[in-house]
């Protein structure tokens, strides 16, 4: 599923991460521990096609992500790789059914708000369908986004410090539903954090040092 | 979720800042396309009344009041020319057409023109209804005349004296009307006329006596009537040298020629309407850097927003058409805005005009309107192409690692 071998990052002259090899099968969750700092957020960039590290070879699902051209690679991106951030970041014009017909047509799938109204409805969001992003909680947000990364069944759900923003009950609910909605869309889930809270739910964990 | 959709969208969650872009772009095109139609009638109007007219001959004065008077019976003529001359003139063998004019009278400020049957052929008219005058008092009415006044033909109507106002009304004679012209599209659709004895008969030829503010047709004696003047038409192009100085050098009355003058008048016409043009391209800049400005501001607020788009697999192609597409409605709208409001403005103005020779038409459309689009449009990219140049270009690990 995920292959890196040998990455490296100059990130500044004279500055160079360096990623030990990691191999992630089909459907495994795994968790990214490191300390603020260590490169959590560079790995997932270059995981996602974000940035492209100086030096090394990303495979997923056997595709070289760097050897597409940058359009290929952010449809690539569309379809097979969901993200979610610290922060949720909705397009605030949109209301959230509009925000989430982005997600489809950016990727360059057909448009459905069948799947739309399902996807929500497994978050338990379908009631705010016509809310504006203004309009919800944090919490709410959270779940909207997650539905915006699983919209497309990725193969990759890829979750960056999902938690650190909300409080022990939000952050227990966040974590159980990527799990759940990476399990229900048959994605492969990484998740980054520094959060001491959410270890327990993984067995497979990558350190960053 | 179309580009379209997505720009749209964007720009009305700040509907101030996009009314005020489309503001400023409407008033700049819609003084433009006042401009444009203004400038375009007028001087197809001045083209049109004195086509072929070569010459008119009046009484000494100012050559442009003459040519207003005579041809586009706008202002005051500059007196009287007596007929003795005159028909001398008519003889010249430079000449192959002189139409005498007799003017002083109004009926609700449409112009009495005494004339003869030469104005006829000068100016190409056609009958509608009825037949033209021949007697005294009977009077050819212009098309739009007859729609504004009510006239039909076997209608009779008293003159009044002066050009602009009923007053001092010339109560012993009534004129019928015998005819109705066809539309000519040019100053003879908003005249009345009628043959010159008919307009000498008003001013005292039976005795009638009474003050003469204008200084038009003056109290006349069976020996030496007069005309108010003459237009000519040449017999050769060898006549436009000679013929005028002639008239100037050795008779009492001055010649003027309408292509010259008509030049004279638009030239001055011409640096108002330079100096508005000027104003209005200075408002359409000031619209473009305000559209720049606008999307400038927002993609700084937005550059998350991009990122984010680019996250879900928009190319950075794709978010550069966004942006551009934001300048090229804002633009449009106001293009569109603006010319329909050109429109509007200059009929309303057309409306309120007293002389309805000169009137203006709002609802003409003109293919140079396409350029003020294809400005707008140029505007609209623009504006738009810094900000949509740093929408492609930035650097979303960048910005997202920032958040």
């Amino acid at each position: 599923m995920i292959s890196i071998q040998s990455v490296s990052h100059q990130y500044a002259p004279g500055q160079v991460l360096k990623f030990a090899d990691w191999q992630v099968d089909n459907g495994e969750q795994w968790l990214l521990l490191g300390q603020s700092g260590s490169g959590k957020t560079t790995l997932l960039h270059i995981l996602t096609g974000l940035l492209n590290p100086t030096g090394g070879n990303i495979k997923i699902n056997g595709t070289s992500l760097y050897q597409l051209s940058s359009k290929k690679l952010d449809e690539f991106r569309g379809q097979h790789i969901g993200i979610i951030f610290q922060k949720p970041h909705l397009i605030k014009s949109l209301n959230i059914t509009e925000n989430l017909l982005l997600a489809q047509s950016f990727a360059g799938l057909p448009t459905s708000k069948k799947r739309i109204e399902e996807v929500l409805d497994s978050l338990a969001m379908l009631a705010k369908k016509n809310a504006y992003p203004q309009e919800l909680s944090q919490g709410q947000l959270q779940r909207v986004t997650i539905a915006r990364a699983v919209l497309n069944k990725p193969a990759l759900l890829i979750a960056d410090e999902p938690t650190s923003s909300l409080d022990d009950g939000n952050a227990a609910a966040v974590l159980a539903l990527l799990k759940e909605q990476s399990e229900l869309n048959r994605a492969t889930l990484v998740v980054a954090t520094h959060d001491k809270r959410v270890k327990d739910a993984f067995t497979l964990t990558y350190h960053l040092t | 979720m179309s580009p379209f959709n997505i720009s749209w969208k964007n720009l009305w969650s700040k509907p101030l800042n996009a009314a005020l872009n489309i503001l400023l772009i409407a008033f700049g095109t819609g003084i433009l396309t006042v401009l444009l139609l203004a400038s375009t009638q007028i001087e197809d109007k001045l083209e049109k009344n004195s086509k072929d007219i070569d010459l008119v001959v009046g009484a000494k004065g100012s050559p442009l009041q003459l040519i207003l008077s005579s041809i586009y019976y706008i202002d005051f003529p500059t007196g009287n020319i007596p007929m003795k001359e005159a028909k001398a003139l008519m003889r010249n063998p430079f000449v192959k057409r002189a139409v005498p004019l007799a003017l002083g009278d109004n009926y609700n400020g449409v112009r009495i023109v005494g004339t003869d049957s030469n104005y006829i052929s000068l100016y190409g008219l056609k009958i509608q209804s009825g037949r033209f005058w021949q007697a005294d008092l009977e009077a050819t009415i212009g098309a739009n005349v007859a729609k504004a006044q009510n006239l039909k033909v076997g209608d009779t109507f008293l003159g009044g004296h002066g050009l602009t106002e009923m007053k001092d009304e010339h109560k012993e004679h009534a004129y019928q009307v015998v005819g109705i012209l066809t539309p000519q599209h040019n100053v003879t659709d908003n005249l009345i006329l009628t043959n010159i004895s008919s307009v000498w008969k008003m001013h005292g030829d039976e005795g009638e006596e009474h003050p003469d503010q204008n200084n038009n047709n003056a109290t006349d004696h069976d020996k030496d009537r007069e005309f108010t003047s003459l237009l000519i038409q040449y017999r050769s192009p060898m006549a436009v040298a000679m013929f005028p100085q002639m008239v100037n050098q050795t008779t009492t009355m001055q010649a003027a020629s309408p292509a010259q003058e008509s030049t004279r008048l638009f030239s001055l016409i011409g640096i108002g309407v330079d100096t508005l043009q000027w104003f209005a391209l200075l408002i359409m800049l000031i619209a473009a850097v305000s559209v720049f400005v606008n999307l400038y501001n927002s993609l700084k607020e937005r550059a998350y927003d991009l990122a984010i788009m680019r996250t879900l697999g928009a190319s950075k192609s794709k978010l550069f058409f966004i942006i551009i597409l934001e300048g090229l409605i804002l633009t449009l709208i106001g293009t569109f805005i603006g010319i329909a409001l050109g429109h509007g403005i200059l009929q309303w103005i057309g409306s309120y005009q007293e002389s309805s020779q000169a009137r203006i038409n709002g609802i003409l459309f003109i293919k140079e309107e396409f350029y003020l689009l294809a400005a707008g449009l140029l505007i609209g990219i623009i504006a738009a192409i810094i900000p949509a140049v740093q929408a492609y270009r930035s650097n979303i690990s960048k910005i997202l690692a920032k958040n």
